[in-house]
C-alpha cells in the first residue's frame, strides 16, 4: 500500500497535467469541425460544419506555400545544418590534437547560443542582419557591398539563424553518443592503417547511427513548430516568404479569428510531422538491429 | 479498502469546496478592471487618479498594453477566454464585429441619462452603433493626410508650402527628392503589408481608394452598401493597387524592409525624424509622435520640421479633390462586467470637457464632441485647429461584420504588387477569389471596369 501511495503521489501531477493536455486537445479537435471565430457571430454562436475545415484547407494555395516554407526551413536549418553541424563539432570536441582551452570555449560559446531566450535571439540576430548592421559592416571592411538581408535573402538568414540557435543540442547528444563507441574498435582500426575518414566511416557512423536518428526525430519535430524565431524576425516576411506552419496557423487563429480553422490547420500539422517522424522511427529500427 | 475511502472522500470534500467557492457571491471591495494602451496613458493615468479619489472603496485594477503590441489583437483574444477587463479601448472598426459577438454592453440606458452625449457629433454617435444600439463612447478621431520633412524639401528645392494637385504631382515630387536627395531611404513612404494591420488599410490603401477614380455608384469603397456586398473588382481598386505597383515595385520610391521590422511604428517614425524619409502618409496623431515624449521639440521647432499637405485624388475627371478617412478609439464596457453600473461612473469621470480637451491639445487628436473647442488648450492649438479643416473631407471604413478580413487582405493585396511585383488585374483577382472564398460568390459584388484593367 506504501508502495501504491507513493507512486500515486509522485505520478499525480503529471496525471493532472496529462488529463489537461487531453481535454484542451480533444476541445481543439471539436473546434476544428466549427466555424468557431474569436469575433463575430461566429464567436457567439458557432456551427457545426463538419469536414469543411480540413477540406478547405487542402485547397488553400497558401497552407501549401506555408508547408513548403516549412520543409524547406527543417530540412535546411534542422536536418543539414544542426545536426551535420553537431556532429563535426562533437567529432572535433573528441580529438586530442586540439588545445583544451579552445575546445571549451567553443562548447561554451556553442551552448551560450542555445540557453539564450528566444525574443533575445530575434533581436540580436535582428540588429545582426539590419542594413546598418554588423553583417554589413563586416562585409565593408573587406569591400562587400552591404545587403538587405531580411529583404532579399529571408529564408537563407532564419535558416542559419536556427543552425547557429540550435546546433548545441545535437553537439551534446553526439558528444555522449561518442563517449560510448569502445576505443578498442579505433585501436584495431590504427593497427590496420585506416585514414581519420574510414575511421569515421565504418566505426563511428555505424555505431551513432541510432543517435543520429533520436537527434533527427528530436530536432525535426521541434523545428517544424519553431514560431518565435520567424514571427520575431520577418513575421512571416516579406510577403510570405518565410510564413512557415507555425506562423501561418497564428495569423489565420489570432489574426483572422479563425480559431477552428487554426485549430484543423494544427492538427494537420501535428499528423504531417507524425508521418515525418515514422519514417525515422523505421529506419532507427532498421538500424539497431544492424546494431 | 479503508484507505481507498478515505482517499475518495478527500476528493469529494475538494470538489464540493472548490465549487462552493466559485459559486459564492463576490463579498468585500467592489472591483473594477480597465485596460487602456499607452498611446492613451496621459488621458488614463489623471482619470484613473481622480476615479480612486472619488470612489476609495473600489480596487482598480488597471492594465497598461505596451507600444508596440497590437491591442485589437490581445483584446480579441481575451475577450474568446473571458478574461477581458471590465473596462476596454475599443478601435472603432471592431465595434461591430465584437457587438455581434455579444462581448460589449450597450450603453443606451446610460447614455439617455448622460448630458454630454449630445455633444457628441452625429458620425462619433454613429460609428459605434450596431443594430440600433450604441456599444462606446469615442474617445478620439483623426484624419490622415501627407507629411513632409521640410529639410528635405528644401533640399530638393520644392517650394512650400506643398500643395500637390493629384497623384502625379506626389509622384513627380518624390521622384525629384529621388534624384535630387539620394540619403533619402523612402523619398515616398505608404504603409504596406500585414504588420501595420489597419495601419496599411486606413494610411494606405484606403487613403488611395477613395480618390482613385469617379464616385458614382459610390464605387471608390470596399463595400457596396446598396447591394449589402463587398466589392471584389472595380476600376478604384486597381487604380489603388497600381499606386502602390507603382511606388513600390516600378519606381522604388519606397523600400520594402521598414514594413517588416519587430515595430514598424517606431521604424517610421524615427525614419522620418531622421531625414531619411521625404513625404509620408500619415495619420494626424503624428504631430505628436514622430518623437519619443521627452525628443518632441516645441511648437515653433516642429513647424520649420514638418510640414502637412491634404492627401488629393488621383486626378481623374471627377475624382474627389482630397480625400482623407477617420477612425479612432472608443471606450466600452464587458458584457461580462459583473457592476456595469460602476464601469460607468468611470465614464463619467473620464469623459468631461475640460479633460478632453486638455488631452486631445496635448496628443494633437482631434475632438469626437463640439463643447471641446471652448477649451482654451484646444481652441489654442494651431495645429488642431488647422487639421479639423479635413474633417469636412472625411468619412468612415466600411465596418460591416466581416470587415477585419476584408482589410487582411486589402493588406496582403499591397504586398503581393509591392513586393511580389504581382499586376494589379493579378492582385485584384486574388484579392477578389479571397473574398469569395470567404464570404460566398453572392456576397462579393464588382464594378463594372471602365479603365484600361489589363
Amino acid at each position: 500500500m506504501q508502495k501504491f501511495r507513493f507512486i500515486a503521489l509522485c505520478t499525480g501531477p503529471a496525471m493532472a497535467l496529462l488529463l489537461l493536455l487531453i481535454v484542451a486537445i480533444g476541445w481543439a479537435l471539436y473546434v476544428s469541425f466549427t466555424d468557431f471565430a474569436l469575433v463575430g457571430r461566429a464567436a457567439r454562436d458557432p456551427q457545426w460544419i463538419g469536414l469543411r475545415n480540413y477540406l478547405r484547407l487542402f485547397r488553400d494555395p497558401f497552407f501549401l506555400h506555408s508547408l513548403d516554407i516549412s520543409v524547406k526551413f527543417t530540412v535546411g536549418s534542422a536536418i543539414i545544418g544542426q545536426c551535420l553541424l553537431g556532429l563535426l563539432l562533437a567529432v572535433l570536441l573528441k580529438r586530442k590534437d586540439i588545445n583544451a582551452g579552445i575546445k571549451t570555449a567553443v562548447a561554451a560559446a556553442v551552448t551560450l547560443c542555445w540557453v539564450i531566450p528566444d525574443i533575445v535571439v530575434v533581436y540580436v540576430w535582428g540588429a545582426f542582419t539590419a542594413p546598418s548592421g554588423m553583417l554589413n559592416t563586416i562585409l565593408g571592411i573587406f569591400g562587400l557591398p552591404p545587403k538587405r538581408w531580411l529583404s532579399e535573402f529571408p529564408l537563407e538568414t532564419v535558416i542559419i539563424a536556427n543552425i547557429w540557435r540550435g546546433t548545441a543540442f545535437s553537439m551534446i547528444l553526439f558528444s555522449s553518443a561518442l563517449e560510448t563507441v569502445p576505443p578498442v574498435y579505433y585501436e584495431a582500426a590504427d593497427v590496420d592503417g585506416a585514414s581519420p575518414w574510414q575511421r569515421f566511416r565504418y566505426i563511428t557512423l555505424p555505431l551513432i547511427t541510432p543517435t543520429i536518428l533520436i537527434d533527427l526525430i528530436l530536432i525535426t519535430l521541434w523545428t517544424f513548430g519553431y514560431f518565435t524565431l520567424i514571427f520575431g524576425l520577418t513575421g512571416g516576411g516579406p510577403g510570405r516568404a518565410t510564413e512557415v506552419m507555425p506562423v501561418f496557423i497564428y495569423n489565420q487563429s489570432f489574426r483572422f479569428y479563425k480559431i477552428g480553422y487554426g485549430a484543423a490547420l494544427s492538427f494537420v500539422m501535428m499528423l504531417i510531422v507524425g508521418c515525418m517522424c515514422l519514417i525515422y522511427f523505421v529506419l532507427l529500427r532498421k538500424a539497431e538491429r544492424i546494431r | 479498502m479503508k484507505s481507498w475511502w478515505k482517499a475518495a472522500w478527500l476528493v469529494v470534500l475538494l470538489v464540493v469546496g472548490c465549487l462552493t467557492l466559485t459559486v459564492m457571491p463576490a463579498t468585500g471591495p467592489q472591483k473594477l478592471s480597465i485596460t487602456y494602451g499607452e498611446p492613451w496613458k496621459e488621458l488614463f493615468e489623471p482619470a484613473i487618479a481622480d476615479f480612486k479619489a472619488k470612489y476609495p472603496d473600489v480596487e482598480l485594477e488597471v492594465t497598461m498594453v505596451p507600444y508596440g503590441v497590437d491591442m485589437v489583437e490581445k483584446v480579441s483574444l481575451d475577450l474568446a477566454a473571458g478574461v477581458a477587463s471590465d473596462i476596454i479601448m475599443v478601435d472603432s472598426f471592431m465595434i461591430p464585429e465584437w457587438a455581434e459577438a455579444g462581448y460589449l454592453y450597450p450603453l443606451d440606458d446610460y447614455l439617455a441619462k448622460w448630458p454630454d452625449w449630445e455633444q457628441y457629433y452625429p458620425g462619433m454617435q454613429e460609428i459605434v452603433a450596431f443594430g440600433g444600439k450604441h456599444y462606446g463612447v469615442m474617445i478620439d478621431t483623426d484624419v490622415r493626410m501627407l507629411w513632409y520633412w521640410k529639410p528635405v524639401f528644401e533640399k530638393a528645392g520644392i517650394p512650400m508650402p506643398w500643395e500637390p494637385k493629384d497623384w502625379d504631382d506626389v509622384i513627380n515630387t518624390a521622384l525629384l527628392i529621388k534624384e535630387k536627395v539620394p540619403e533619402v531611404k523612402a523619398p515616398l513612404f505608404i504603409p504596406m503589408g500585414t504588420k501595420w494591420a489597419e495601419g496599411t488599410t486606413m494610411q494606405g490603401f484606403y487613403m488611395v481608394l477613395l480618390g482613385a477614380d469617379t464616385p458614382e455608384n459610390d464605387c471608390n469603397r470596399l463595400r457596396d452598401w446598396e447591394a449589402g456586398k463587398w466589392i471584389g473588382s472595380s476600376p478604384a481598386i486597381w487604380e489603388a493597387l497600381r499606386f502602390y505597383h507603382d511606388v513600390f515595385y516600378r519606381l522604388k520610391l519606397c523600400p520594402v524592409e521598414p514594413h517588416y521590422v519587430p515595430d514598424v511604428w517606431g521604424e517610421w517614425r524615427r525614419m522620418m525624424r531622421e531625414g531619411e524619409i521625404g513625404i509620408g502618409l500619415g495619420g494626424s496623431w503624428e504631430w505628436t509622435e514622430f518623437w519619443p515624449k521627452e525628443e518632441l521639440p516645441p511648437v515653433e521647432e516642429r513647424e520649420k520640421l514638418l510640414g502637412w499637405a491634404p492627401m488629393p485624388g488621383s486626378g481623374k475627371p471627377g475624382a474627389p479633390k482630397i480625400v482623407t478617412i477617420s477612425g479612432g478609439w472608443a471606450l466600452g464596457i464587458n458584457a461580462a462586467a459583473k457592476d456595469p453600473d460602476l464601469a460607468w461612473k468611470f465614464f463619467e469621470v473620464l469623459f468631461t470637457r475640460d479633460r478632453m480637451g486638455e488631452w486631445l491639445a496635448f496628443a494633437g487628436k482631434i475632438a469626437t464632441r463640439k463643447d471641446v473647442t471652448e477649451v482654451p488648450a484646444y481652441a489654442e492649438n494651431k495645429y488642431l485647429v488647422d487639421v479639423l479643416k479635413l474633417m469636412d473631407y472625411t468619412t468612415y471604413r466600411d465596418t460591416y461584420p466581416g470587415y477585419s478580413r476584408v482589410s487582411f487582405y486589402v493588406q496582403e493585396a499591397t504586398a503581393d504588387v509591392a513586393v511580389e511585383g504581382l499586376t494589379p488585374a493579378e492582385a485584384m483577382e486574388r484579392f477578389k477569389e479571397k473574398l469569395i472564398e470567404e464570404f460566398g460568390t453572392e456576397n462579393v459584388t464588382t464594378c463594372t471596369c471602365i479603365c484600361a484593367c489589363e
